[in-house]
């Protein structure tokens, strides 16, 4: 019963995306459309749609894995994802999209001058949105094994054919109206599970102990202070250097509209998490016996029939069944087509049809990879490719924004040493395993330090190189000037 | 390779007002013919007043969302520091779950959307009068 409907439930939103997709089909017509929903998309929706894409398996599932596992640090997770988005509104969000690039290449390109920028722009783009796409399939992968004991490549197999189908199809501007049911959805599927769980808990009055449940140790009072700090800067400036996020702001009409936006973003991602820290305490409370890793990640998906017997149980699972799979299919189709963007604008010369082609590239590689590889765990993998993103790319755009003197090779110097260090910290921390003390923790939340040796690199080229582009000044006029007083209000960037 | 479409609707502004631009036709390989920057300081050239008008703003802009960073990091730290350092909050239970531990669930994201619509009504604030300054010359 629970496992036909789940399937039901996984048959249903694929049907509904796909019909979404065709639906935003028939409205695609050019090339504007294609890369950014010809920047006509109203804050309401857009948020709704940076919502959809960003919210991941990571923190669907792999929150309140967390909590059961680890406790209150978990919490520093979403916390960090939600005040990215205050970074980028205050720094990154309104400039970009006055910029009128198309991708993130595309802006350094345009800033900074340099083919050899923008290809290793390129490079480190795929590598961030392949890596950040692996671990949603993973999520796939266990969503399936749990609920119907369907072997692991079924589920990552569905959601990169739904994703790459969907994509190569209609573009960015039918997935802005797909990723915008998708908010939704994953919204209510952890909300109203949250809402019953809490009702039923009240209701039976469990007898639990907050001292064992909750100990001291796990919760805030077990802070460490380099660890959380390291983390909460990479995960903010991350958030500045994911691809997905940034081609979002390319299709608001002006840049105040991409500032609303983002506030709509920001309130509407809170709303997300603070369900799913509900479920991720309750999970605590209901199932402390799936406090294993690998186990852990599935809590979610587990706590319904728990706490529900009977139907209602099974139409809760099945839920949040849907909700996980939008969660997959969300932020792997955003991803998708920032990634294709990236890729046909640099290798095919931008047509709809190498778009196409690019989509389909773009989505069987990450397949492969999650194929051949077991899941980890999913928070983590996710907060991985913050970090990477945080130290390669996000320094780069923000001195690209704000620092009229960055040069190309400050840029390229910034993003090997930012790309370099975190990779070499990533490689170190999974070599000597956990543990504790300075060099393991050192290794585990690099961010700190990497952001800063790339930021410190990139200015001491810079000022060493002093071939500051010609066009900086007429680039970071467009930037920050509004649209009104350029006269673009009417015609668009 | 071509650099069609690099930069976009800038750079199909660019063709369109002075087709054909040979010259931007370029190569993987040739990038070291790219060394010094494209002679095109006369075209792209930025008057001194824009230029400094455009400083005026970005500083503007930038302290703006400095003082605003700065102060929720302030405030972050601040509930921060409350919530792990107060053991009576351990103490306080609500539905069973520690309040120190519903402060951490829940506690920052009211502070983000108030910094987030501050932040976002202030810089609407800093265009108008720059816009306003732009029309009246």
């Amino acid at each position: 019963m629970s496992a036909a409907l789940s399937i039901g439930a996984i048959v249903a939103v694929v049907v509904v995306t796909a019909i979404i997709g065709i639906w935003g089909l028939r409205i695609s017509r050019t090339t504007g459309d294609f890369f950014v929903a010809s920047r006509t998309v109203r804050p309401v929706w857009n948020a709704s749609a940076i919502s959809g894409e960003y919210l991941s398996a990571g923190t669907f599932l792999g929150l309140s894995g967390l909590v059961l596992l680890s406790g209150s640090d978990a919490f520093w997770f979403p916390i960090g994802y939600a005040a990215g988005y205050l970074l980028v509104l205050m720094l990154v969000a309104a400039p970009l999209r006055r910029s009128g690039a198309y991708t993130i290449p595309d802006f350094i390109h345009a800033r900074l001058d340099s083919l050899t920028a923008r290809r290793l722009t390129s490079a480190l783009v795929l590598i961030i949105g392949w890596l950040y796409i692996v671990p949603q399939l993973h999520g796939a992968s266990l969503a399936l094994t749990v609920i119907a004991d369907i072997p692991p490549w079924v589920g990552a197999t569905t959601v990169a054919l739904v994703v790459g189908g969907s994509v190569a199809a209609g573009g960015m501007r039918s997935i802005t109206f797909v990723q915008a049911f998708l908010f939704w959805l994953k919204l209510a599927a952890l909300a109203v599970p949250a809402i019953f769980f809490t009702i039923t808990l009240r209701g039976s009055e469990p007898e639990i102990d907050p001292a064992l449940v909750f100990p001291q140790d796990l919760g805030p009072a077990g802070l460490d202070t380099y660890a959380t700090t390291s983390l909460l800067i990479a995960l903010l400036m991350g958030t500045a250097g994911l691809p997905h996020v940034l081609v979002r702001f390319y299709t608001s009409p002006t840049g105040g509209s991409a500032r609303w936006t983002t506030v709509g973003v920001i309130v509407l991602i809170s709303a997300f998490y603070i369900a799913s820290s509900t479920i991720g305490l309750i999970a605590r409370i209901a199932a402390p016996d799936l406090a294993a890793p690998g186990v852990a990640d599935t809590v979610a998906l587990q706590l319904p029939s728990r706490l529900i017997p009977g139907p209602p149980g099974d139409l809760l699972t099945a839920l949040v069944v849907a909700g996980a799979l939008a969660a997959f299919l969300g932020t792997s189709s955003g991803l998708v087509v920032s990634l294709s963007s990236a890729v046909s604008q640099d290798l095919f010369h931008g047509t709809v049809t190498s778009f196409r082609w690019a989509a389909v590239f773009c989505t069987l590689v990450p397949l492969v990879v999650a194929l051949a590889t077991a899941p980890q765990g999913l928070v983590a993998s996710v907060g991985t490719v913050f970090v990477f993103a945080a130290s390669a790319l996000s320094p780069v755009i923000l001195l690209g924004i704000w620092w009229r003197r960055l040069t190309a090779r400050g840029a390229i110097a910034g993003m090997i040493v930012g790309a370099g260090l975190c990779t070499a910290a990533l490689i170190g921390s999974a070599a000597l395993g956990p543990g504790t003390g300075p060099l393991p923790t050192l290794l585990a939340q690099p961010g700190l330090w990497t952001i800063s040796f790339a930021t410190l690199t990139s200015v001491i080229v810079s000022l060493v190189d002093r071939r500051t582009p010609v066009s900086a000044d007429r680039i970071l006029s467009r930037l920050h000037s509004p649209e009104r007083s350029r006269g673009e209000l009417t015609t668009g960037g | 390779m071509t650099e069609h479409g690099a930069a976009g609707p800038a750079a199909d502004r660019r063709r369109g007002a002075a087709r054909p631009q040979r010259e931007r036709v370029t190569s993987v390989d040739a990038v070291s013919a790219r060394t010094e920057p494209p002679a095109r300081a006369g075209r792209w050239a930025v008057g001194e007043a824009e230029t400094l008008f455009t400083r005026t703003l970005m500083r503007a802009h930038g302290r703006l969302a400095i003082m605003c960073l700065v102060s929720f990091a302030v405030a972050l730290v601040l509930v921060a520091v409350v919530m792990s350092r107060l053991p009576l909050l351990d103490a306080i239970a609500i539905g069973g779950v520690p309040l120190s531990w519903l402060i951490h669930a829940y506690g920052f994201y009211p502070l983000m959307i108030v910094w987030a619509i501050g932040y976002t009504l202030a810089s609407q604030r800093l265009e108008g009068r720059f816009t306003q300054l732009v029309e009246h010359e």
